[in-house]
């Protein structure tokens, strides 16, 4: 049998921060490519702290995380970027760059990969109209509320067609109209075949898409083994 | 939450950043760095037209010194006594081994030289002044100084032969140490400049930290963020290299029409040729190309100090 393997997978991973205590304790876990699925878990749970092992920003500090069939804890430094492209973030905090606009913050991940010309521009453009941020194109971030900033942070994540989406309570700054169309652009790239991962507590929005759950308590994950199962 | 630098505005951010992705030269040192490379850059052109020049003149000196022997012969009764003397002392030398030629100088060619000293020239003609031969030898030490002057003493003890030796040595010494002093400015000044273009990127690394990090986290490569201080590190050395070689070109030119005019008797007057100017200008070219590798090496080994 041909056994395909998962695109994230994690074997008793760990993370502290400095000489604190763990964050996350013992998390195994498997995510097939082509998933979509929802980390929950109340505040302090760990969630964001999960996200941020899974786009790479910290290394575990024990267990094994392997993703795109790559070691993680043995991955050289030189690698990390072509992984991390292959990656789209929504920070909690958004992480824009306010001294661009925010086309250019948005076309950021574009040019990183070496796109360039025109094509870039009407891409973000479109994109833009579409999260309902086309008057402000030429904004600073710093300008934009809440929401808006959000929604600049998403269009960031998802404009190059990420393999993998990982987003950190992506909804919490936006009303449920908003909400809900931002989830249908995670559901339209999932649809692409992109694997998404949501961290929210927002239990009416998980119970509406009915994904797979993973649930963290104190840096546990209940059940504690899970397998995210692959999309239909 | 966004990355800013506190207390500026965005128009000036994306004027400072053009093109960047990091916002360097807003908030930060860098913004200085053209100011202290033009006073550094100007300074390092300085010291090379210094050995340029010393260099010229030793040259000079040298070339025109090699094979030349002075010989004083005192004046004796009148005139006519003189010359008959000068006659038989020249005849003498032209038969001494390696001696090419010589010629005595004609009364008014000592009373010249000695004339800035001693005031006008027609009140030195009716001095009593020794008669100068000039002495061509084959080559630099073709001719027995010691036997020549052992053969002079043997008419007059009062001749003196002069082969400009020791206050050559002496001159060619004091000339070759400020040519080393001002290579040895250069050097501090090299370092200097690359110790300013070093802070000034390691500053703006650290003032730009979290945009850094946004950009690692986006799949920006170490060389990707790299290439952005390179680029403004050349906008800066370029700039301020730039006006340091104008400061520099200006004050040469103004030292050339200020000391040219002053004529110092028996020296060469050192200047700067053509080749000499496209020396001073390639310190340009240079102060920028190692700024941009600087720039690279720092940030590079800055960022791979990160996790």
């Amino acid at each position: 049998m041909n056994r395909v393997e998962p695109l994230i997978r994690f074997d008793h991973v760990g993370l502290r921060y400095g000489s604190g205590p763990e964050v996350l304790r013992d998390l195994t876990f498997t995510v097939p490519a082509g998933a979509f699925a929802f980390v929950t878990g109340p505040s302090g749970a760990g969630k964001s702290s999960l996200i941020r092992l899974m786009h790479l920003s910290h290394r575990p500090s024990r267990g094994l995380i392997r993703m795109f069939g790559r070691d993680i804890a043995t991955l050289a430094k030189r690698d990390l970027p072509a992984l991390r492209r292959r990656i789209g973030v929504v920070f909690q905090d958004f992480q824009l760059l306010d001294h661009l606009s925010i086309v250019d913050n948005v076309a950021l991940p574009l040019r990183l990969a070496g796109a360039g010309g025109d094509g870039i521009r009407s891409h973000v453009l479109d994109l833009l109209r579409w999260v309902g941020l086309g008057d402000r194109l030429e904004a600073s971030p710093a300008t934009l509320s809440g929401g808006e900033q959000q929604r600049v942070a998403i269009a960031r994540a998802v404009i190059n067609r990420p393999d993998l989406l990982l987003a950190d309570e992506p909804t919490g700054n936006v009303d449920d109209e908003i909400g809900m169309r931002l989830m249908q652009l995670f559901e339209e790239l999932h649809k692409l075949g992109t694997t998404v991962i949501v961290a929210t507590h927002d239990q009416d929005l998980i119970e509406r898409l009915g994904h797979s759950v993973m649930s963290l308590q104190d840096g546990y994950l209940y059940p504690g083994l899970a397998k995210v199962e692959a999309a239909s | 939450m966004t990355a800013r630098p506190a207390g500026r505005s965005r128009t000036n951010d994306r004027k400072a950043g053009r093109g960047l992705d990091i916002p360097l030269g807003t908030g930060g040192p860098d913004r200085f760095l053209a100011w202290l490379l033009a006073p550094m850059t100007y300074l390092a052109i300085l010291a090379v037209a210094v050995a340029l020049l010393v260099g010229d003149l030793l040259t000079h000196w040298d070339n025109a010194a090699a094979g030349v022997i002075s010989v004083q012969v005192p004046p004796i009764g009148d005139r006519i006594a003189t010359t008959a003397r000068v006659g038989q002392i020249m005849d003498i030398i032209e038969e001494v081994d390696g001696v090419a030629s010589v010629r005595a100088l004609p009364p008014d060619e000592p009373a010249e030289l000695l004339e800035p000293w001693l005031g006008d020239a027609a009140i030195l003609a009716e001095l009593s002044l020794p008669v100068m031969l000039d002495v061509r030898a084959d080559g630099p030490e073709a001719v027995d100084i010691a036997a020549l002057t052992a053969t002079m003493h043997e008419i007059d003890v009062e001749i003196t032969v002069d082969d400009h030796g020791v206050w050559l040595d002496q001159i060619l010494g004091a000339a070759e140490t400020v040519g080393a002093i001002a290579l040895a400015s250069l050097g501090l000044v090299a370092l200097a400049i690359l110790a300013s273009i070093v802070l000034a990127a390691r500053a703006g690394f650290a003032i730009h930290r979290q945009t850094i990090n946004i950009l690692h986290l986006m799949g920006a490569t170490d060389r990707y963020i790299a290439r952005q201080f390179q680029r403004r590190m050349l906008s800066l050395t370029l700039r301020g290299a730039l006006a340091g070689l104008v400061i520099a070109a200006i004050t040469l030119i103004a030292v050339h029409y200020l000391v040219g005019p002053v004529r110092v008797p028996l020296t060469h007057a050192p200047t700067l040729g053509p080749l000499d100017w496209v020396l001073l200008c390639l310190v340009v070219p240079i102060t920028v190309g190692v700024g941009w590798a600087v720039s690279r090496l720092t940030i590079l080994a800055s960022l791979s100090r990160l996790a």
